[in-house]
């Protein structure tokens, strides 16, 4: 658990860096992704609610500290965008689902390989519509412009969600842990 | 035999005081960073710095970090980016190439459309100030390339109006003179050729001579100006232009300046040497001067035509002309006395004659007077006048008056 909080910090510290000083160069139609959205939505899924909060709200703290445009909107701003898509996509507790199997609806989650982009769409969406919404309440003439700009955003932010859970999840050691559990409930 | 124990079994079988351990450190990171935030909303909020200390702290921390891995990213991009310039190069190499290739040729072809561009801007200026001649606008098509002659050949001939002895201007100086003139194309004699023969007259003093060119003699490019007065000395710097005698050539085009004029000073030399106005290094296009005197201008030169003889010419107004040997000299027969006629009816004294029918005309309107005397004159293109040819005529000085002589007699004692 410590060496698991270890990589955590570590992984926290790497999506504020990459965040801060890696995404301007990746930018696609002068459009920078939300690495760190897409990081936090692979530990959403991976990790649970507990260490997607945590995580957000480090997050948040940095760039709120480090990068702060306006006073808390980082700060709140990544910890509701990271909750919002836990609330749907986050792996299920046992008894959240020993509760629908009492009500006789379908227990059987979605792949987390899916579930990981779709996680980071709805924070990235969230993130983008409060930002829109703010430019827009500071007398900025929404156009086509904002709204396409928003969209390849959303659109490559899941991208990147997609693509780093594969070694994220690896590095976490996710998947040698659904392996043990798998060859447990076969003994 | 040792059994490999899964981890998960041997977490539940760790002591009791790892687990303190493990819970402990995670709990002092959640209240760590919880109590960070916090922190930071108060400290904010209330606006108590000492509450903002913490921020400080992280920041301090995390601005190497940051740094740090700033640089590495820039390192990463910078050679990323130098990868794609490398696998890029060959192709960016060829099209700069083909591209700079491209812009040479367009640069090429731009100094030859400005320079096409300015050639016809002067002979446009000169056609437009010399249209009383008639100017026609030729290409030069050939041209001998000797050490003696100096000729070439232009691309309009007799369909176009061109005949034998018309002068060819080129940026307002003389080049030479038509020959040889076929339907199509015609020969242009240069004025530097030993066989031209024109005549001049020197601007300043309006002493007339015949320009001849060198080529054949010394196989420079200059003019010699022969049969000048005695009794002047033209100067270094005077312009030399067409008399307009002899060859249907207008009066008053630059054919060059006085270089040279040493006429007297050395014995048996007989002619100044005149350095051409003309570039015949560098003959494309020429103006030929299809300009035809009529008798008008003929007899309204102004020059002294003691040395000419007059040609008849074909005019409404007809001239008379003398023609040497002719019956004219001759003592013509008395023509025979007619009868005389009988006298006519005298008026009676006092009465007054009847006016004649004829009404008395009224006097002919008075042509007004040119400058040039009422002929034809070449006009030099953009107002050039003798000062504009590279030098500057010094004024003539004034004649300081003589001092009497000193009384040199010598008294007799």
């Amino acid at each position: 658990m410590i060496i698991k909080t270890i990589k955590m910090a570590v992984l926290t510290l790497l999506a504020y860096l990459l965040q801060a000083t890696t995404a301007q160069y990746i930018s696609v139609w002068d459009v920078a992704p939300n690495i760190a959205l897409a990081l936090i939505a692979v530990v959403t899924v991976g990790l649970g609610v507990k260490y997607s909060l945590f995580m957000s709200l480090t997050v948040g703290y940095l760039m709120e500290i480090m990068l702060a445009g306006m006073q808390f909107f980082n700060l709140v701003l990544y910890p509701v965008a990271a909750m919002l898509g836990a609330l749907v996509f986050a792996d299920k507790s046992e008894r959240s689902l020993e509760e629908r199997r009492a009500r006789g609806k379908d227990t059987k989650q979605m792949n987390p390989h899916l579930r990981t982009p779709l996680c980071a769409m709805v924070s990235i969406l969230v993130f983008e519509t409060i930002h829109v919404i703010y430019i827009n309440l500071s007398g900025v003439d929404l156009d086509a412009g904002h709204i396409l700009r928003a969209l390849i955003d959303v659109v490559y932010t899941m991208l990147l969600a997609f693509v780093f859970q594969f070694p994220v999840r690896a590095w976490l050691g996710i998947y040698r842990q659904n392996r043990l559990n798998r060859e447990k409930d076969s003994r | 035999m040792k059994l490999k124990v899964p981890k998960t079994e041997r977490r539940k079988g760790s002591s009791k005081g790892a687990r303190i351990v493990r819970i402990t450190f995670v709990t002092v990171i959640v209240v760590l960073v919880i109590g960070l935030v916090g922190l930071h909303l108060f400290g904010t909020i209330f606006g108590n710095k000492t509450l903002l200390m913490g921020d400080e702290v992280v920041t301090n921390v995390v601005t190497p970090v940051q740094n740090g891995f700033s640089a590495v990213v820039d390192w990463v991009v910078d050679r990323l980016y130098q990868l794609k310039l490398y696998s890029r190069l060959e192709l960016e190499y060829n099209n700069l190439r083909q591209e700079n290739e491209q812009l040479v040729y367009r640069a090429m072809l731009a100094d030859e459309l400005q320079y096409k561009l300015s050639v016809y801007e002067n002979l446009y200026e000169e056609v437009s100030a010399n249209e009383s001649m008639n100017p026609l606008v030729a290409t030069v098509i050939g041209r001998e390339a000797g050490n003696y002659f100096s000729v070439f050949t232009i691309n309009k001939g007799s369909n176009d109006g061109v005949k034998e002895f018309m002068a060819v201007t080129m940026d307002g100086a003389l080049v030479g003179y038509t020959y040889d003139v076929t339907a199509s194309k015609s020969l242009v004699r240069t004025i530097i050729d030993s066989e031209a023969s024109i005549a001049g007259l020197i601007s300043s003093t309006r002493d007339q001579g015949t320009v001849r060119g060198t080529l054949g003699i010394d196989g420079k490019a200059m003019c010699r100006m022969y049969y000048l007065p005695e009794d002047h000395l033209p100067r270094p710097g005077d312009v030399v232009v067409t008399s307009g005698v002899g060859m249907s050539f207008p009066k008053g085009i630059p054919i060059g300046t006085v270089k040279e004029s040493t006429r007297g000073m050395e014995s048996n030399k007989q002619y100044i040497v005149v350095e051409p106005q003309a570039d015949f290094e560098h003959v494309e296009y020429v103006i030929v001067l299809r300009y035809q005197p009529t008798a008008g201008d003929v007899e309204l030169q102004g020059i002294d035509n003691t040395d000419l003889s007059l040609v008849p010419l074909t005019s409404p107004a007809p001239v008379p002309t003398i023609q040497i040997g002719s019956d004219f000299y001759q003592l013509a027969p008395t023509p025979v006395p007619t009868e005389t006629p009988a006298p006519s009816e005298s008026p009676a004294p006092g009465e007054t004659p009847p006016p004649a029918d004829a009404v008395t005309p009224d006097p002919a309107e008075t042509p007004a007077p040119t400058d040039n005397g009422g002929g034809v004159e070449y006009q030099v293109p953009g107002g050039i006048d003798e000062n504009s040819y590279g030098f500057t005529l010094a004024p003539t000085a004034t004649p300081t008056p003589t001092p009497p002589p000193l009384d040199l007699t010598v008294e007799e004692e």
